[in-house]
């Protein structure tokens, strides 16, 4: 005799029998699913509860002592199961939309009326239910995500794009009754090790054992690999073995883990990818049992007896295995996730919001601190900016550029925390046209600093030195007297700086090169050049720069910097130094040339800029090195080193 | 071509339209419009009235009360708004129109 329980059933009393109370609840659920995307849900449910609870009541008053099995299988044939509403639903059309098979196949995924959305799965989750969502959203089986997912958290990435994910995405109740799509399972009747492969020949209809070649290849590799080894460069044979054999071990272990196992005839069938309804179940079921001496070869007689026990007893009671399936996949996602990962969950979810907090915060803090910098230290600024429009359009951009959204996501974030819903949509509109005036002024603040580079001017003069002794000329970069009278606008950078009476600007924007010389002389040419606007305001620029240097007979001397007059301001001036030696004379670069700050900017057109430090052809010799010219250029003259390998 | 599929898609057409009009007639409440479709002979499951009537309510072609019930708990009672008595009107003419048509051709000798 089964027991009975009275349970509290839509405002009344109900005994029960404890398993039409399983019953009633699994039906509940399956409708639930079922009706998951319906607009009215929770209403309908309630309209067909209220119903049942109807039903329970007439049934008691006429006498009997309670709710049997009997009694829920009647009442539940009555108003349809979840399958019998699908059939029905498509046969008798219910509602306006037009029911072509397709738009069936949509509805179980999403309503129709409705645009598909990404959500996170609120029934189906390990962790946040991100993978389920994901899968839903893309159509794919959750366990191939769940794999990517695990893969990608090796990654590093994979761990903030879930947590944000996790974050980002809003909940919902996923139809795990999905009758229609292929899933990933093992496949416990035809497994060597954990059934993974087999599985996924299921999944993918091939022949298992191409599968299982594949998993075993590492293990052959190996072997082949060891004999091969002699012929092939062992660095390859590693690779293989280490690279794509070890991955495969790891990939057949993550799928052992995260795969279910396919014990019932639906998901069996679902892992073949074949419509779960009762007719295939059935047809599913009776070939089990009668072609068993068929898949005798593929199954060991073992796993033939259990599944034929199985299919017994599914043939017993398998409407009801059908009704229930959607809740026993629902179940088994439910088992595996424990009070463990609930427990992660949580924390998770604090350290999203704690990243996202730190992320604003910073941001604000970085425009903070940018601000305050232009203001106090803005000589830099004006070093850049030649007129009054520029500087407006500059703060135009640093408030409507940057400011706003960062305001916004402050204001945002305060919302989130507090959890107010309210909101104005004019609030939006005003800081996103403040925000387009701020992308404004930012290209136009960019295109108007690109225009002072429009034309580029170079002006070279050369000097004749003397032929030093030893016909060795050693280069030196001289220290410069009054370091301590200049301000140094952003230490190691190209930057120029300023001395401290803010009338003149000091640039290291130098460069030496070596050439051969037409003649039997040394020369020293010095290379001035400056963009501008115009060619002329280009050549007045390069006309101002100041650079001076001398030579103290086989020492040429060359200063840090060169000077400008503040009011010239920043139009990319740059002085190259080009050593002029004659065949057979030697050289030598010290290694102060390297407190040098060479930088050049490529302007193309339209598209910004393109800083550079280094020119391409300023650098075939080393420091501290005698070199002799030779008609094919520089080449090494020092004796003790000459391992050209030997770099430093 | 398939009898059933035929069937079904007539039979799709007219449900919405005989539902329309039982509450038109009074207002009922669901498992009335059941029994009475059982009895002409027009078998649904309740399970897909129970929606139906949803998202005809959430469309504003149906109107609901509450009415306490000594069989258990409250029922709903249906009644057709404004815009369902244009809606079933429609769908009236249309239906007119159709079985004149439908009994023209098919009583039609040459």
């Amino acid at each position: 005799m089964n027991k009975v329980i009275n349970i509290n059933f839509q405002g009344s009393i109900i005994p029960i029998e404890e398993s039409a109370s399983e019953l009633l609840r699994n039906y509940i659920q399956s409708l639930r699913q079922y009706f998951a995307n319906e607009e009215g849900r929770d209403e309908i449910i309630s309209d067909i509860e209220s119903r049942i609870a109807e039903l329970f009541l007439q049934r008691l008053k006429k006498g009997n002592t309670c709710i049997t099995d009997m009694d829920m299988k009647e009442i539940m044939s009555g108003i349809g199961h979840p399958e019998d509403l699908h059939a029905a639903e498509s046969e008798s059309g219910i509602g306006s939309e037009s029911t072509t098979a397709q738009q069936k196949t949509e509805r179980n995924q999403t309503n129709s009326s409705e645009q598909k959305r990404l959500y996170r799965a609120s029934n189906n989750q390990l962790v946040g239910g991100v993978a389920a969502g994901l899968a839903d959203y893309l159509g794919i089986d959750v366990s191939i995500l769940r794999v990517i997912m695990i893969f990608s958290l090796f990654a590093g990435f994979g761990f903030v794009v879930y947590l944000v994910l996790w974050a980002v995405l809003p909940e919902k109740e996923m139809n795990t009754f999905d009758t229609h799509k292929r899933r990933l399972f093992r496949n416990p009747e035809e497994k060597k090790l954990g059934g993974v492969a087999s599985g996924l020949a299921a999944y993918f209809s091939i022949d298992v054992w191409i599968l299982r070649i594949i998993f075993l290849s590492p293990i052959l590799l190996f072997f082949v690999g060891n004999s091969v080894n002699s012929w092939f460069d062992k660095d390859i044979t590693d690779f293989i073995f280490r690279g794509f054999g070890g991955s495969l071990f790891v990939i057949y272990f993550v799928l052992w883990a995260v795969l279910p196992e396919a014990n019932t005839a639906a998901e069996k069938l679902q892992m073949r990818g074949e419509k779960v309804d009762l007719e295939s179940i059935k047809k599913t079921v009776n070939e089990e049992m009668q072609n068993l001496k068929g898949r005798a070869e593929q199954w060991s007689k073992d796993a033939g007896k259990r599944a034929a026990e199985k299919a017994k007893m599914m043939q017993s009671d398998f409407t009801q295995t059908a009704k229930n399936m959607g809740n026993q996949t629902n179940t088994a996602a439910r088992r595996s996730a424990s009070g463990v990962s609930n427990a992660v969950g949580i924390l998770a979810r604090i350290f999203v919001f704690g990243i996202i907090g730190i992320l604003i915060f910073s941001l604000l803090m970085g425009f903070a601190g940018l601000t305050t910098w232009l203001l106090t230290g803005h000589q830099i600024i004006n070093f850049i900016l030649v007129d009054e429009t520029e500087h407006y359009l500059l703060w135009a951009t640093l408030i409507l550029f940057i400011g706003v959204p960062v305001v916004g996501l402050l204001m945002w974030l305060v919302r989130a925390v507090r959890g107010v819903q309210t909101r104005n949509k004019y609030v939006g509109y005003t800081f996103t046209f403040l925000h387009v005036l701020g992308w404004i002024s930012f290209f136009a603040l960019f295109s108007f600093i690109g225009s002072h580079f429009h034309s580029k001017s170079k002006q070279s003069s050369v000097t004749n030195l003397i032929t030093p002794s030893g016909n060795t000329l050693l280069v030196v970069v001289d220290p410069f007297e009054d370091e301590d009278l200049i301000e140094d606008w952003r230490s190691g950078s190209p930057w120029p700086k300023m001395n401290k009476m803010e009338d003149s600007i000091y640039a290291a924007n130098i460069k030496v090169k070596v050439l051969q010389s037409k003649d039997s002389l040394f020369h020293v040419r010095v290379v001035k050049s400056a963009n501008g606007k115009t060619f002329q305001q280009a050549n007045r620029l390069a006309e101002a720069i100041q650079y001076s240097l001398f030579q103290n007979d086989s020492v040429l001397h060359l200063s840090k910097y060169f000077s400008l007059s503040k009011k010239d301001k920043f139009h990319l001036q740059q002085v190259s130094v080009v050593v002029e030696v004659p065949l057979g004379a030697k050289v030598k670069l010290d290694r102060t040339i390297q407190n040098f700050e060479w930088h050049d900017i490529r302007i193309n057109t339209g598209n910004g800029f393109n800083i550079e430090h280094y020119d391409d052809e300023s650098t075939d010799w080393e420091y501290d090195r005698v070199y002799q010219m030779g008609t094919q250029g520089l080449s090494s003259a020092d004796i003790e080193v000459r391992d050209k390998g030997s770099k430093i | 071509m398939n009898i059933d599929n035929t069937q079904s898609q007539m039979r799709k057409g007219i449900l919405e339209f005989c539902i329309l009009s039982i509450i038109k007639r009074s207002e009922s409440y669901p498992s009335d419009i059941i029994e009475e479709m059982r009895r002409a002979n027009f078998q649904i499951l309740e399970g897909t009235l129970y929606p139906l009537l949803t998202r005809l309510k959430n469309a504003e072609m149906l109107n609901y009360r509450w009415v306490e019930s000594n069989s258990g708990p409250p029922r709903k009672y249906f009644s057709l708004t404004e815009k369902g008595l244009a809606f079933y009107a429609e769908l009236e003419s249309t239906w007119e129109e159709l079985t004149s048509a439908v009994g023209i051709l098919t009583q039609f000798k040459p």
